[in-house]
């Protein structure tokens, strides 16, 4: 006993010190609750329901019937109309992500000088970010409205011969001008991603650049550009992520159409689901999505991840 | 290089972006301040005969267009103030104390970030109706909070990490308790933060459209988005002079207190949106 | 005003051991100064005294009460802080006073009690200014009023001069140490600055590696280090070691490379080994190669302008002599070194502990 009776100070001081820590804790897991509670309703719950109708067959109406295995997911690849809007989908991605970019570095560049008005600029470039995608899309379908639109209306007054060409009515052409739109939207965004990593660009690597003898293009080359392209990753693949599900511009803009010639994923799943009232083919078509998604997630993950480790060293 | 011929030569090289920014507004205020008759000739011009605030009155009064700014405007601030109230504890704890599972809770939130909810839609409007709540704005306040909360986290975060532990530390030591410490101490220091994080998440949800499109079906229930959306699906002949006009209220206030914190968002994005 | 006792005080971070073992009686009023390298823990140390840290091991007691799961709020401590951790929205005043203000004293009391504090630290002028109008010096001088006001049982100064320059810091040392003597406040202060520990301590704690190297005086830390560590830790320049042989009955030390051997006037019965042999800059003489057991070989001369630093080649080791005499003496030359035996002292070679003799 006696043995026993010694280590007992320190084996109480032990526990007490635990249950301190496990109450700091627990009190820790309580300022997380809400929030986790809200997500795990809110966003759990519904991608578990979307997988469980997915994988059942599901009535017009949305009662869950007997379980269909893959079938409504064969169903949703032999539409001609799905693979269109996952080939459509590929071009509106690619060509958003990829316009966006090309469009936002040069912009970042410029408003990471110093130049009069910068702040004037800076507002302006980040405008679009302010305004609501289904208002921006709304506008711009009235922009290009072939008969009324102030498009045409300037172009006309330039002495260009487009009085009352109908932009929209030609599947290509609205897609191209969607695309458009999409990077309009997509710049201020991206541009704030890429000052944020102009800026963290020490003065001195230009300073010490330019004593070694390197020109205004060199250090473009050899340092913003390096420096600048962990952020351009992350630029990407948030914008492959944001553009990907973006819905408004085509939606409000065109509606898919003119004969699903516009349309992309979330469009498609969107009319599957509340224009057709095709339940499972729909949650089909967003696990696929979902899918993606996490794919996309992953990589972004990863890339931030990698980013934090170097930071470290 | 002087700094005047610098800046002329930026002007000039951003000018092709900002005329296609500014393009829709001026198209906005143009079209507003017409009258019916002038959108619907074929001598049009950019300036209005006359400055005609008739739209507006018309907006109001026969559209009932501010029904659906209040709605807007109740989901907004409902949604700002509850995901507030679930982030700022959430963020205080993650960036403060040691939280078991931090790590995968932060993945988690920054997965649920990436996820449109249009995705999920389905199962959104499915769970909303079996709890009754399609036609509410408190779905849509729910669902808004939801989405936009891990940002907020994400956001704050990056603020709270910025105050450095010694000044709670301090007021400890000079007797405060944890509470205490945090309400005098903590948060005067993080509202700059907290406050961008609110506008930030207030312009989210009140231009979000998906959501809102599919929860609220009752035109009486309409967010402004959708409301406008709307105008330009079911007429006739649309009433575009209308539209701009509704597009113009709905956008320039948000639009002002955007650009009033965007400063603060170049900071706040890289130091964790991006990180 | 109180004691405080640490008995057996550890610290691990997971598999990391920060502070192993720690024993330090401190006394009612006594200033002690914990010192060492960066990392030592130190740090750690302090702040488990003011229960910002958990404690994994062993107990803290002031005035005889365990106080290891008081939480920071109920020790009844006043700490200054590296950053001096003022409220950035608080004025010089209600800095001073948010201790009293928590207390739920009256407006008048602290108004008076501030009003004090502020006359001692000469800081009547600056009470409506807000920490980012104060130069540094101001600011840790409000930061020192903060943990005046309230009269707490002691003082906690995690390294409150290191974001001072060199003049400043050297007038506020001075300051700091009158205050202690005015208020006789048991006070516990950390750097990492060996000046600020010798002049400012009435004992010092050595530390190193999360371990106690040696508790005393500044000037028997000086004069009888209890290992090599401490003995290279305090003195500015560094003290010179060399690796020598003692002989029996601690007689002679030879020196490395057949140097000279030295005649020791010990009669112990201390066993013949390898030593460790530390002579202080400042105890050696430059004398003439035929007077001088020992030999050096000029390196370079340094003139700070009061001393004069010769650095010498000792054999395997680089030395620093330490002299007020402008030597006029030229790279490569021969010197001979003396020194006063008492001078000199001895490790042994394998637990780097100090050899009595």
């Amino acid at each position: 006993m006696s043995a026993i009776d010694s280590s007992t100070p320190i084996r109480t001081a032990t526990l007490r010190r635990s249950g301190a820590a496990q109450s700091n804790s627990l009190f820790a897991l309580i300022l997380v609750a809400p929030c986790l509670l809200l997500s795990v309703t809110v966003i759990g719950y519904p991608i578990f329901d979307v997988i469980r109708m997915s994988v059942f067959d599901v009535s017009r109406i949305g009662i869950v019937r007997e379980f269909a295995g893959f079938g409504n997911f064969i169903k949703t690849f032999s539409d001609p109309v799905f693979v269109q809007a996952c080939w459509q989908t590929l071009v509106w991605t690619v060509a958003v992500v990829g316009g966006t970019m090309l469009v936002s570095i040069p912009i970042a560049l410029i408003l990471n000088e110093d130049f009069y008005g910068r702040t004037i600029a800076r507002t302006i470039v980040l405008l679009p970010w302010a305004i609501s995608l289904a208002m921006t899309a709304v506008v711009w379908r009235y922009v290009v409205n072939g008969d009324f639109g102030t498009l045409n209306m300037t172009l006309s007054a330039l002495g260009l011969p487009f009085d009352g060409y109908p932009w929209l009515a030609d599947a290509r052409m609205a897609f191209i001008l969607e695309i458009l739109v999409g990077i309009l939207v997509s710049v201020p965004f991206t541009v704030t991603i890429l000052l944020g990593g102009l800026t963290s660009i020490p003065e001195t690597l230009y300073e010490a650049s330019a004593i070694d003898g390197a020109s205004p293009l060199h250090s473009l080359r050899y340092i913003t550009m390096p420096l600048l392209w962990p952020f351009m990753q992350i630029a990407i693949v948030l914008n492959v992520i944001y553009v990907f599900n973006s819905f408004p511009i085509i939606w409000i803009m065109t509606n898919g159409g003119p004969s699903n010639r516009t349309d992309i994923l979330i469009t498609y799943i969107y009319k599957q689901a509340f224009a057709f009232g095709k339940l499972g083919n729909a949650a089909a078509g967003s696990v696929v999505m979902f899918a993606m998604l996490l794919v996309f997630a992953v990589i972004y993950l990863y890339l931030t991840k990698a980013r934090g480790a170097q930071d470290d060293v | 290089m002087s700094k005047a011929r610098k800046s002329v030569l930026c002007w000039v090289a951003l000018s092709p972006f900002l005329i296609i920014v500014l393009f829709p507004y001026l198209t906005m205020l143009s079209t507003a301040l017409k009258q019916k008759d002038e959108i619907f000739t074929f001598h049009r011009s950019w300036l209005p005969r006359e400055f005609y605030l008739g739209n507006f009155v018309e907006l109001f009064v026969d559209r009932n267009f501010g029904r659906a700014l209040v709605n807007s405007l109740t989901i907004s601030v409902g949604a700002t103030l509850l995901s507030l109230a679930v982030a700022i504890p959430a963020a205080y704890a993650l960036t403060r104390m040691r939280v078991p599972g931090n790590s995968a809770l932060t993945n988690y939130l920054l997965i649920t970030q990436m996820i449109s909810p249009i995705v999920l839609i389905i199962g959104l409007f499915r769970m909303f109706a079996y709890f009754g709540l399609i036609n509410s704005l408190m779905s849509v306040i729910i669902a808004h909070s939801a989405f936009f909360m891990a940002f907020a986290v994400w956001m704050l975060r990056s603020y709270f990490a910025t105050i450095p532990k010694d000044l709670e530390e301090a007021a400890w030591i000079d007797g405060a308790g944890r509470f205490s410490a945090f309400v005098r101490i903590f948060l005067p220091l993080c509202l700059p933060g907290v406050v961008v994080t609110a506008i930030f998440t207030f312009v989210n949800s009140w231009n979000e459209y998906a959501m809102s499109l599919t929860l609220l079906r009752d035109v009486s229930q309409q967010t402004a988005p959708v409301q406008i959306a709307f105008l330009t699906g079911t007429l006739y002949q649309i009433e575009w002079h209308l539209i701009m006009a509704a597009t113009l209220i709905a956008s320039v206030p948000v639009a002002i207190v955007f650009a009033s914190i965007q400063r603060y968002l170049i900071g706040g994005m890289s130091l964790g949106g991006v990180k | 005003m109180a004691s405080i006792d640490l008995v057996g005080v550890s610290k691990q971070f997971g598999a990391l051991s920060i502070l192993d073992d720690v024993n330090i009686s401190i006394g009612d009023r006594e200033f002690v100064v914990l010192v060492g390298p960066s990392g030592c823990g130190k740090s750690t140390l302090l702040r488990m005294i003011a229960g910002l840290e958990p404690i994994s091991d062993g107990t803290i007691s002031i005035d005889g009460a365990i106080v290891n799961h008081l939480g920071p709020q109920k020790r009844d401590l006043a700490m200054v802080f590296q950053t001096y951790a003022l409220y950035p929205h608080m004025t010089t005043a209600q800095n001073i006073g948010f201790p009293l203000k928590l207390r739920g004293s009256s407006p008048e009391q602290i108004e008076r009690s501030v009003a004090r504090v502020a006359s001692t630290l000469h800081l009547e002028a600056l009470l409506d200014r807000q920490p980012r109008a104060l130069s540094g010096g101001q600011r840790q001088r409000v930061a020192m009023g903060r943990a005046m006001v309230r009269e707490p049982r002691a003082f906690l100064f995690d390294e409150p001069l290191s974001n001072l320059d060199a003049k400043l810091r050297h007038h506020m040392r001075i300051e700091l140490r009158q205050l202690h003597k005015s208020l006789g406040a048991t006070s516990i202060y950390v750097t990492h600055d060996q000046i600020e520990a010798m002049t400012m301590a009435d004992r010092i704690v050595v530390m190193n590696r999360g371990k106690v190297e040696q508790i005393g005086t500044p000037l028997e830390l000086f004069d009888r280090p209890a290992n090599t560590f401490v003995a290279g830790f305090l003195g500015s320049p560094t003290i010179n070691f060399a690796k020598a042989r003692l002989s029996a009955g601690s007689k002679d030390v030879t020196f490395e490379d057949g140097i000279y051997p030295l005649a020791l006037n010990g009669a112990s019965d201390i066993a013949a080994q390898d030593v460790i042999a530390g002579v202080r800059p400042q105890h050696i003489e430059i004398v003439a190669t035929d007077v001088a057991p020992l030999k050096g070989t000029v390196v370079l001369v340094e003139h700070t302008g009061c001393e004069t630093n010769v650095i010498l080649d000792v054999g395997n080791s680089e030395w620093t002599v330490q002299t007020l005499s402008r030597h006029r003496l030229n790279q490569g030359e021969q010197v001979g070194l003396k020194f006063d035996p008492a001078h000199l002292h001895l490790f042994s070679a394998s637990s780097q502990e100090r050899i009595l003799w």
